[in-house]
Parts: C-alpha cells; structure tokens; sequence
C-alpha cells in the first residue's frame, strides 16, 4: 500500500495510519476511501492527491 | 462522542484547498477528546466573528455565538465573566482580530480572562476577494492594492508577549498534529490563551509552497522565558525571508481576570453585609 500526497496543500495519506478522526481505520488503501473522503487539511477530493 | 457527533447538516461552503479545514477538524479532535476525559460538552462555548473563518461554528455541533466584525474577544469575555465554569473557544481572522478588533486583543490578554483565541491568520480579506490585512507582507497586491502596499505587517505573537498573553502558540493549517496538541494545550491553559494559525487562502493568497519550505517546530521546553520567547517570536516578522517557527512560545500561569473580578465581587458583598449591620445597630 502507498502513500499519497495532497498536491494543494502538502498532506500526506499513509495507509498504515488511516484517517481515524474521520472514520478511516490504521491499513486502509487510498484506493480503498470512500469518494466522499476529502483532505483532512484542505478539504480537496481524492483526485488531488498523487501517489509518492 | 465520535467527530460525527460534533458535525451539523450545514453544507461546508469553504473552498477546497482551504486552511479552515485543518482548523475544523483539529478542534473537533480536541473537543471530542475532552468529552472523553469527562468534560461535558455542554460546557463549551465557541464564539466567531465575521469572515470566511466565523462558519466553523456552524459546522461543529456544541453552543455557540456568532459576533459581529471584531468583536468575538467581548463576546467571548462577557460568555466568560457570566459562567467561569464555561470553556470559551473564540475563533476570528486576521483582519477580524488584528484590525477591527485589535484593541479587544489586547485588553484580553492584559487581564489575563480564561479563553482561547485561534486567529485564522490567512493574510488576506478572502470574503471580501483579497483585500490586505494588517499581517499581509509588504508589496502586497491585491483587490484594494494593485500597485502593492506600503506598509510592514504587524507581528501579532510580539504584540501579544508584549500584552501579557500567558499562552503564545503559532500553527500552520499544513500540520494537524500539531494543530492538534496546540489546541489541546491552549484551552486546557488557565489565561489567555492566543494562537496564531497560518492559514492559507488557497484562492487569494496561496502561500502553501512557501510555508512548506520555511516551518520547522520549536524543540526546546523553556516556556516561562520572556526574553527567549520573544528572541523566537522576533525570527520572522510576517515579512522578512526568514525560518517560521511553530509550537508554543510562551507559558506562564497568573491569576486570571475572573478569579480576581470574582474576589472582588465578594469583598463588595461583604461591604454590603456590613454597612447593612451598622445601619440596624445605629437606627
């Protein structure tokens, strides 16, 4: 699984880590969050985020 | 308590690549961890005050008070003075804290009253199109600027060490975690709490890519050292190519302006007691 940077704002999604504060349990896939999921720093979509 | 618990049905209206985001959801994180250590939140008040910024607390569900321009520090200090059991969370932008509202500010943090201020310090009038704020870099350009400014930016964590603010904080939206902790520690904090958040406006002043370059986190613990908070405060002046530190710069615990306004309130009804007895005696 790898990580993921916002390209707005820096943030870096890493799997093994999740999302917790926003329901996103430790080993979730990028490819695996809902579509509804935003950037927890600058609210973008998933579609503004690239693989590191 | 869960995040979900503390969202509303309000529709988030800010932009995407916004910095109130990382804001919104620490202080969420906060307030639901101090739920869990047992803190009702019916006891917390946010106050807002005008600017993209103020729709945070239509976006957290616990009480709250919207003010008018400049003027969440009265708010927040009257929320206060009524019911000292209260935490009282005041949330303003820069233009909102530094400009309209700057003297409340200041007169906040002289008296030492027991709230939290997070200033969204985005370095720009975004909803209102980009207008300067008192913390906007020199040359600025913008809707009221074109040809840029031609003043230097204040720098706010001076003015407050200076004041006499007994917690000194700067954050950066491009940094929860330790948005996080600074939260947490500032409204834990007994005093004036103050709290610079560099918080960028993606769609007026997108200063991402220079922050990213220039933060660092401050590592020593020596809060309780004017003359070395304010060396560390001095680094970078809001204008200058400098290094920007983040954390805490400053700590100190006083007497609180409720707890002195309390005792006083106290002798007087004492006072009151007393003239009342010698008049019964004498008449």
């Amino acid at each position: 699984m790898s990580k993921y940077r916002c390209i707005v704002c820096g943030y870096i999604y890493d799997p093994q880590i999740g999302d917790p504060d926003n329901g996103i349990n430790p080993g979730t896939a990028f490819e695996d969050l809902p579509d509804s999921w935003v950037c927890p720093e600058c609210g973008v979509g998933k579609d503004m985020f690239e693989n590191l | 308590m869960t995040m979900k618990d503390l969202s509303t049905y309000a529709k988030n209206t800010w932009c995407p690549g916004c910095g109130n985001f990382a804001i919104l959801n620490s202080i969420k994180t906060v307030l639901a961890m101090l739920n869990e250590e047992g803190f009702p939140l019916e006891r917390i008040v946010l106050v807002s005050g005008i600017g993209c910024h103020a729709k945070i607390v239509d976006y957290i569900n616990v009480n709250s008070f919207y003010a008018i321009h400049g003027r969440v520090v009265p708010v927040a200090t009257g929320v206060k003075l009524a019911n000292p059991d209260l935490k009282v969370i005041g949330f303003a932008g820069d233009g909102d804290a530094y400009g309209e509202g700057l003297e409340h500010l200041i007169f906040a943090a002289k008296r030492n009253i027991d709230i939290t201020m997070i200033i969204h310090n985005n370095r720009v009038y975004g909803l209102t199109t980009g207008q300067y704020t008192p913390t906007s870099p020199l040359g600025f350009r913008g809707r009221s600027t074109p040809k840029g400014t031609i003043e230097l930016p204040l720098n706010p964590l001076e003015l407050m060490l200076a004041s006499g603010a007994t917690f000194i904080a700067r954050g950066y939206s491009h940094g929860i975690e330790l948005l996080k902790r600074i939260f947490k520690e500032a409204i834990t904090h007994k005093g004036f709490s103050f709290i610079d958040v560099l918080q960028v406006c993606v769609t007026f002043f997108n200063m991402y890519e220079y922050y990213n370059k220039k933060v660092y986190e401050l590592e020593d613990d020596d809060f309780q050292n004017y003359d070395g908070a304010l060396r560390k405060i001095r680094e970078w002046d809001y204008n200058s190519d400098a290094p920007i530190a983040l954390g805490t710069f400053y700590k100190k615990e006083i007497p609180t302006f409720e707890e002195r306004f309390l005792e006083y309130e106290t002798r007087e009804a004492d006072r009151n007691l007393k003239i009342k007895e010698i008049l019964e005696r004498a008449i």
